[in-house]
């Protein structure tokens, strides 16, 4: 199979992007970054268990808190979801939020492609969201 | 329960012609496993309920990978529901390794769902309503359950275990045949708890896999211990695992079903005349023919000419060879005037270097066999089975003698003439058809032996035996000049005690030796 441009963090900047077009008024308040992670808990979940998910997730988040400090406040809950004190709480501003949410999906979707290579992700990650693109079309490498 | 529409549009047995008599047409899945089908008779029945057991590592869940993606499509796709032992992160990570592991199909038409949770946190009811759940939603055609046992053992505490698990199955069973899914449990299981676990006697079908260790080899094995339905091929066949998954080698080579040969057989010239005549016309089409001789007596030189003789009538061939390369091979047939470098590049002839190391000999046997099928081939050399054996691990050779038997008996069926040489040691005392105790699946032995007469090492040979026809009792003798083997004239020096090697003249000497002797 042709090896296809996965660059992780444009696809997860991607992915919060589509996620911000797809906000409802019901959604309000809840950030983009926060509906991927949530979204590909219930996809990876079936995939590898909720044990499973939720393991990938804390290694994610430990790795991710060494280029974003904020994330020290995030808390992996036992079924796999992510709850992050308010900016106000951890005295955060948004902007720095939600590069913390940012750096904590791109290692989780960085530990996908170790493991199980970048088209499989890739594949996962599609039938979430059908209609995102995420393939930049200059790009000839996977840089994953 | 839910019924998915797309129920409604796989009716697969529908589409199948009904047989004679009314019964019900049962369609065979490719198992897409090189090999299997034919050990299952036809492939997988459609809608069985199968069990792969077998130790860790003996390629039980390659096995149900290799059968998802040769039968997983979007209208009729695979679940595999995934359960504790290996991470199912790991399992893909693994998997996408192998040639047939296709990342387009996932999702679409393979669908990957993980039960330890509810496996670990509650009973077989609650197991069974989730893959009730996902069933009823996909409406697939394969069902994989990988690994069953771990789902049966987390629940045999419990009171009245056996009922309770037998009723889990059946329910089971009846849940996946009613959706029309072909299943597969997966199961760490041993032959010995086969006897008396009721899973086993819901299956329609069981393979069971192992691994055997002997000496420093390793070889695996798949049986089918039970397939309703249609005949498979019974006993323990080799399977090896490669780039391309599992591939299964038939204890039948596949040739069961192969063509019968013509009541009629012509015969087949050896390429040397004179040997021709004394095999009453050439060697009968379809016959196993062995070459026994010592070192230096002409084995090769006259199965050069036994294929090149085919060549000339443009019949394809095969040499097997274990103990110089193609290219000298070729190179001695050329200073014997013989051209194999054309047809080798053309097809019609094959020259095949086995060097199997930790190989089975069906293994082997089977890269002889597909040369023989993709050239067409009606003469096969083996040159020499004393190479082949030695080639083979120890731990292989028990099954050398049997798993020839069975080539041979199955090429010269189809009307393959198969010609293999056997190195000997001569005795000067006695006179050995073959002491490789492989007489018994040839039709003609021709021998070759050296015989001290007048101070020179000559050459001399007899036809032992022919199945099934007269040829002549005649002791010959021959050389081996730049044109192979060369029957001289009958002699009209009388000798007694040929075949001692240390034969008397009787009576005058009549003529010189066929090659000059030395001057002092």
């Amino acid at each position: 199979m042709k090896n296809e441009a996965f660059d992780v963090r444009d696809v997860v900047q991607r992915l919060i992007a589509e996620e911000s077009r797809a906000e409802h008024s019901s959604d309000k308040g809840s950030r983009a970054a926060f509906r991927v992670c949530d979204k590909l808990r219930k996809s990876l979940s079936t995939l590898v268990g909720t044990t499973g998910f939720r393991l990938l997730l804390i290694r994610a988040l430990n790795l991710a808190k060494a280029e974003a400090a904020g994330l020290d406040n995030a808390r992996i809950n036992p079924n796999g979801t992510v709850e992050f004190a308010s900016e106000i709480e951890s005295g955060q501003s948004p902007d720095d939020a939600s590069r913390g949410e940012t750096a904590l999906m791109v290692q989780l979707l960085g530990l996908l492609v170790t493991f199980i290579g970048a088209t499989l992700t890739r594949s996962i990650l599609q039938d979430v969201w059908p209609e995102a693109a995420l393939i930049r079309p200059e790009s000839g490498e996977d840089k994953s | 329960m839910k019924k998915s529409p797309k129920a409604s549009v796989r009716a697969p047995a529908l589409r199948t012609a009904a047989p004679p008599g009314g019964k019900v047409a049962i369609r065979k899945l490719p198992t897409g496993v090189r090999g299997l089908d034919e050990i299952l008779g036809g492939g997988l029945p459609e809608f069985s309920f199968n069990i792969i057991a077998g130790a860790p590592g003996c390629g039980k869940t390659t096995l149900a990978h290799q059968f998802v993606f040769a039968n997983a499509t979007v209208r009729s796709p695979a679940l595999y529901f995934t359960v504790l032992g290996e991470p199912p992160i790991k399992m893909l990570r693994y998997q996408q390794q192998y040639s047939f592991f296709d990342a387009t199909k996932l999702s679409k038409s393979v669908r990957f769902i993980n039960l330890s949770d509810v496996v670990a946190e509650k009973d077989l009811n609650a197991v069974l309503a989730r893959i009730t759940e996902e069933v009823a939603s996909a409406c697939p055609g394969v069902v994989v359950v990988d690994s069953f046992r771990t789902v049966m053992k987390k629940n045999s505490g419990l009171v009245q275990s056996d009922h309770y698990q037998q009723s889990f199955i059946e329910r089971l069973a009846m849940l996946l045949t009613s959706y029309q899914a072909t299943t597969f449990l997966v199961g760490e299981y041993s032959e010995s708890e086969v006897h008396d676990n009721p899973v086993f006697t819901v299956a329609d079908g069981l393979l069971l896999l192992s691994q055997i260790a002997e000496r420093n080899s390793v070889v695996r094995k798949l049986q089918v211990v039970k397939l309703r339905g249609q005949a498979s091929v019974p006993g323990l066949h080799t399977i090896r695992i490669g780039n391309s998954g599992l591939q299964a080698f038939s204890r039948t080579f596949g040739l069961v079903n192969g063509k019968a040969m013509s009541e009629t057989r012509k015969r087949l010239s050896i390429g040397i005349p004179e040997l021709d005549k004394l095999l009453g016309g050439g060697i009968p089409e379809g016959d196993s023919v062995l070459i026994a001789g010592p070192s230096g007596t002409g084995k090769s030189a006259l199965a050069t000419q036994f294929i090149n003789a085919g060549l000339l009538r443009g019949e394809a061939g095969v040499i097997a060879i274990f103990e110089e390369r193609p290219a000298k091979y070729a190179a001695r047939a050329a200073d014997l005037g013989l051209n194999f470098k054309t047809p080798q590049k053309t097809g019609r002839l094959e020259i095949l270097y086995l060097r199997p190391l930790d190989l089975s000999v069906d293994e082997t046997m089977q890269e002889i066999l597909e040369a023989v099928h993709k050239t067409g081939a009606k003469r096969l050399v083996i040159d020499s089975l004393v190479g082949f054996e030695m080639a083979l691990s120890p731990g292989f050779r028990a099954d050398f003698r049997e798993s020839l038997y069975r080539m041979i008996a199955a090429l010269t069926g189809v009307g393959v003439t198969v010609l293999s040489t056997v190195e000997i040691e001569d005795s000067f005392t006695a006179f050995q058809f073959s002491h490789y105790a492989i007489s018994f699946l040839t039709d003609d032995i021709i021998r070759l032996r050296y015989v001290e007469i007048d101070g020179q090492l000559r050459k001399i040979l007899g036809i032992i035996k022919m199945r099934g026809s007269n040829h002549s009792k005649d002791i010959r003798e021959y050389v081996i000049d730049d044109r192979g083997v060369v029957i001289i004239n009958p002699r009209r020096t009388d000798y007694t005690a040929l075949t001692s090697g240390l034969p008397r003249q009787v009576g005058e000497k009549k003529e010189p030796p066929p090659e000059a002797k030395a001057l002092n």
